[in-house]
């Protein structure tokens, strides 16, 4: 049995790399299109070319043909080189209106094909030259072919001697042995892909050159079907192409692996959604070629269904219907055979009496049975950490919430119990995704836990309050419950809001860290500078009672000396008493002076000339009432 | 330094930037076609190799040949040539900016490369899945995510207007530490996915659950320089780009949102928006022109700065409301909200603290999406001069009194202390 599922394993491996998974949908047409598209300005003709052959390939319709024909045959006109008689003559070809063949035309034409021309302007001239319907020497062509090579033997170089070959009539044998050549080239990527270096154009130009050359001298390529499939791969990989050249290229490869007398690879892809489900029961197939058209009536087999977790054949050689109304699509109803929920790897093979058709066998495709979950048997409650009480537990069914908020704190632990049950087969389950997601209800911040199962597939979830301050950041409140069951394989994943708990973490240092952050995007608060305020002063009243008390004693003691009859009779009308005394007041007057406006130096100055009249003027008056004192005593 | 920054700025308008586009085939030129063109329709000089070929380099001559590095390429082993992730930190130390796009199986020089700027990609293998939100055309694993338009960061000029659409994602979770405020979440995963190996069943916990999961991070460094990194390379394919929108809850959207949001986010990351710069400064006192040598405490001083912003290549005036300005001496003191006008000039007039110091006129303005503005202009402060105090205070009268009448005092008192004639005496003796 073992060894049974290796072998399967290795063919499937073998086998299924070879045929093509993807054809040109129409949203790839449409997209090659929009590139093709801007060639309808008439700006360029190489553009021109690619568009209307482009366009032909995809069975498009193109716009003001004429005007196109007109701008072809313009551009061809006298003094044409022969690389644009070959532009437009194949654009001409391809839009319906060939060009009518000047005398210079057909002798530039004729003069290019030469001994010493490169490959590549033998393929234009001779190319123009059947369009032209100018009748050519194979002889010469065959020879001038035969040097370009010897002169460049590159892939790109073959690639246009081939095409040139199928241009030719009569013996081409020479350039039809260089196919191998250029073949045995092909770099192989991944082991499903065949290109040559140099990438999309080269690798189109030389199969395109390579079956019409073989078509032409009708003999079979030397490609094996392999190959051929390997090199519709490599083309289905590059079909994003946003070049206008590469789209020309990329569609004359594809087209003519859908039309030759050798080798048409077939692309069996999936029809349907990948999911299938009660609703959608059937598994479609799309066996086309590479362009997406039906390849008639064909046998289409499933050689095996397995899910890919244990390996379970649920299929094996079963025939798959035709589907009405759907050219190229057959069907094969999946869900009455009971599969279990999983991924499937389903193995296609086509039977065809044409047999051109190649990867048309043991293509591999993936599709999913879904089933639907139920949510059942959920328990939430609280319980103490020591476990000193039983859990208070309460029943939720889906889709109701809990109708009491439920309320949590550092001594306590909160539970929650639940079963999935796949609701086909009745028994529970484990899926990807069960998690809880507690969800606080002010600051919306979430944190998420994963539900573990126990042996009996029951779901348990359980934190300790206390042990979880880090996840929670020590933020209490009220927070939401919710459920989210998912998986790849469910028909009905959930997000159920079931209850609502209130959570209070002890004040710890973690909640009040949330320190200013000194980088922050927002406005920052403004910030009003405090002026400092001057200090309280006494009221005037005090001030003025206390400038009047501080006067007072001055009249005071003129008062008494006045009442003592006090007088300056001796004053002596000296020069110099007069001057003692002006002096003493000019210094008084001089710090009035001082408070008021003048500054230290200025002071001084004035201070040391008054001062030094007043010193020996009062030493003078003084020196004179002592001496008159002796001589009155 | 500021100076060279503007300048430098001034130069990426105008002249044509260099951006090296780095893949792992040459194919992804045409997977992410629309990307690429649009790039160089913005008056890039894009040149796109692989990311092994020998001959790469960023700089030459001490110069950086590219202002902008693209690498589309999860799966380089090795990058070629002078390339490496310790010479794209410092490309980016140098204020090259960095777009990077990852995958399920990026390899480690890429992840290397992405924790160098604080992201970190979930572990190879690990796909981002969401049950919930993802698109019809997934492949079964749920790992093609139509991410809500809710989970973009709320910044215009980062990600464009929102406009409800969702945004098509498959790749890997980015991790990152929610207290690095230099890095952005651009776009949030819905809170109902997680990232883990669609084919293994959960054992462990997964790296990234939820709206914790980064889809798309940025990094606006502070030199501001800027990185996008992103966990899907598909994200800014054309195929993501083109294709249409179907989740699970029924609604359908005929264009996904990446085009919009790959456009707005390009033009982002490569300084073409959200470029803030300094044009003028001037500040004086209220009434007079010219700033003087030191401004006094407790005067009026008007503060002016012109902001420019760049907008389509050329710089217009900014207009923004919460422009601020500080007036620090090591820590703020004054910190004011300036009125703008039309022209872009932002004012205002407060008065200088009465504490005396070496001070500094500071707007910073950082705002998600915008280039750090930091402007400082270093004033001094002086306390008032002995004449500039108050002269006559009322509660000193006394002591003018007092003082007036002292010296008052002293005059009459020598005056008649030298020239009393005593009379009584001799009438007494008599």
């Amino acid at each position: 049995m073992g060894r049974g599922v290796l072998v399967i394993l290795a063919l499937l491996g073998v086998c299924s790399a070879l045929s093509p998974s993807t054809y040109l949908t129409p949203g790839d047409k449409e997209r090659l299109k929009l590139v093709l598209e801007p060639a309808w300005s008439l700006s360029d003709l190489a553009q021109v070319l690619y568009a209307s052959a482009g366009y032909k390939h995809l069975g498009q319709v193109i716009p003001n043909v004429q005007g196109v024909c007109n701008f072809i045959k313009s551009s061809a006109g006298d003094g044409a080189t022969v690389e644009t008689l070959f532009l437009a003559s194949s654009a001409g070809k391809a839009l319906g209106c060939p060009i009518e063949a000047s005398a210079a035309a057909i002798q530039a034409v004729s003069e290019a094909i030469r001994e010493g021309a490169s490959s590549q302007e033998l393929y234009h001239a001779v190319t123009a030259a059947t369009n032209l319907g100018v009748a050519l020497d194979t002889a010469k062509v065959l020879r001038a072919t035969q040097l370009a090579l010897k002169k460049d033997d590159s892939v790109l170089s073959l690639g246009y001697a081939f095409h040139v070959g199928a241009q030719l009539k009569g013996e081409v044998g020479s350039i039809f042995e260089r196919i191998e050549d250029a073949v045995v080239q092909a770099d192989e990527v991944d082991g499903r892909m065949l290109q040559f270096e140099g990438g999309l154009s080269i690798t189109a130009l030389v199969l395109s050159g390579a079956y019409k050359l073989a078509e032409s001298s009708n003999k079979t390529p030397p490609i094996k079907p392999d190959q051929a499939v390997k090199f519709a791969n490599y083309l289905m990989t590059r079909k994003s192409v946003q070049m206008p050249k590469g789209v020309y290229y990329l569609l004359e490869a594809v087209s003519m692996f859908t039309n030759n007398k050798f080798h048409v690879p077939v692309a069996i892809t999936l029809a349907s959604n990948v999911a299938i489900s009660a609703d959608a029961p059937t598994v479609q197939v799309r066996v086309t070629d590479l362009k997406g058209n039906s390849l008639g009536p064909l046998k289409v087999t499933a050689d095996s269904a397995t899910r890919e977790s244990d390996e379970v054949v649920i299929i094996s050689k079963e025939k798959l219907a035709p589907l009405a109304g759907a050219e190229g699509v057959y069907e094969l109803e999946v869900m009455s055979r009971g599969p279990a929920r999983g991924f499937y790897r389903l193995v296609v093979s086509a039977d065809a009496s044409d047999t051109r058709l190649v990867g048309h066998t043991a293509a591999t495709l993936t599709f999913k049975v879904l089933t639907a979950i139920s949510i059942q048997s959920v328990e939430i409650g609280t319980a103490d950490s020591d476990q000193s009480t039983a859990p208070s537990l309460q029943r939720v069914t889906y889709p109701s919430t809990l109708g009491e908020n439920l309320a949590a704190d550092q001594h306590q632990r909160v539970m929650l119990r639940f079963l999935v049950r796949d609701t086909a087969s009745g028994r529970p389950t484990r899926v990807h995704q069960a998690f809880v997601k507690i969800t606080h209800v002010d600051s919306a911040r979430e944190i998420i836990f994963v539900a573990e199962t126990d042996a009996n597939d029951l779901y348990k979830f359980d934190i300790d309050v206390s042990s979880s301050v880090k996840e929670f950041g020590g933020v209490s409140g009220l927070y939401s419950v919710e459920l989210v069951v998912g998986d790849a394989c469910i028909s009905n994943p959930t997000l159920w809001h079931l209850a609502d708990i209130s959570l209070t973490f002890p004040d710890s240092s973690l909640s009040s860290q949330s320190s200013p952050n000194e980088y922050t995007y927002k406005v920052r608060p403004e910030i009003k500078h405090v002026f400092r305020s001057p200090d309280q002063r006494p009221s005037s009243l005090v001030s003025t009672t206390f400038t009047v008390l501080c006067i007072l004693p001055l009249f005071v003691l003129l008062i008494m000396w006045y009442k003592l009859g006090v007088n300056i009779s001796s004053f002596p009308f000296t020069f110099s008493a007069i001057v003692f005394h002006i002096g003493l007041a000019g210094i008084l007057g001089l710090f009035c002076l001082f408070w008021l406006q003048l500054d230290m130096f200025t002071t001084l100055r004035y201070l040391f000339m008054i001062g030094v009249v007043t010193f020996f003027s009062g030493n003078y008056m003084l020196s004179s009432i002592a001496a008159k004192r002796m001589e009155v005593a | 330094m500021l100076r060279l920054l503007v300048l430098s700025v001034c130069v990426a308008a105008t002249v044509a930037t260099n951006t090296l586009v780095l893949v792992d085939t040459l194919a992804t030129r045409e997977t992410h076609s629309i990307f690429l063109k649009s790039l160089q329709e913005r008056g890039h000089e894009v040149s796109v190799k692989a990311a092994d070929d020998p001959s790469l380099q960023l700089s030459r001559y001490g110069e950086y040949l590219y202002q902008n590095l693209v690498i589309l390429a999860p799966g380089v082993e090795e990058f070629g040539g002078a390339l490496s992730v310790e010479t794209i930190v410092e490309f980016v130390d140098g204020g090259g900016n960095v777009l990077v796009a990852g995958s399920r199986d990026a390899a480690d020089l890429i992840r290397e490369l992405v924790t160098e700027v604080g992201v970190e990609m979930d572990e190879e293998g690990a796909a981002v899945i969401d049950h919930l939100h993802y698109d019809a055309n997934d492949d079964g694993q749920h790992t093609l995510i139509a991410a809500p338009s809710s989970g973009l960061i709320e910044s215009d000029v980062m990600v464009g207007p929102s406009d409800g659409t969702p945004i098509l994602y498959r790749g890997t979770g980015l991790i990152t530490d929610a207290e690095n405020p230099l890095v952005l979440p651009v776009l949030r995963a819905p809170s109902t996915s997680y990232c883990y190996n669609p084919t293994q069943a959960i054992t462990d916990y997964p790296h990234a659950t939820g709206q914790n999961m980064l889809l798309v991070a940025a990094l606006q460094a502070r030199n501001n320089a800027r990185v996008v990194v992103s966990g899907s390379l598909e994200f800014f394919s054309d195929a993501f780009i083109m294709a249409s929108v179907q989740t699970p809850q029924g609604s359908f959207h005929e264009r996904s949102g990446n085009g919009k949001v790959v456009e707005a986010l390009s033009r982002w990351v490569f300084k073409e928006e959200g470029v803030l710069r300094v044009v003028s400064i001037d500040h004086h006192l209220e009434g007079e022109k010219h700033p003087p040598a030191a401004y006094t405490i407790k005067q009026d001083v008007e503060y002016k700065i012109k902001v420019e912003r760049l907008v389509a290549g050329s710089w217009k005036p900014f207009n923004t409301t919460d422009l601020q300005m500080e007036f620090v001496r090591i820590d703020p003191f004054v910190r004011v909200t300036m009125i703008p006008n039309s022209e872009g000039v932002f004012s205002v007039t407060f008065k200088v603290p009465d504490v005396y110091g070496v001070y500094q006129f500071k707007v910073e303005y950082n705002r998600v999406g915008f280039t750090r503005l930091f402007n400082t202009t270093q004033v001094s402060v002086r306390p008032f001069t002995h004449l500039e105090y108050e002269r006559f205070i009322e509660c000193a009268y006394p002591y003018y009194a007092s003082a007036i009448s002292m010296m008052v005092g002293v005059f009459f008192f020598s005056l008649v202390f030298l020239h009393h004639k005593d009379p009584a005496p001799k009438s007494k003796a008599e």
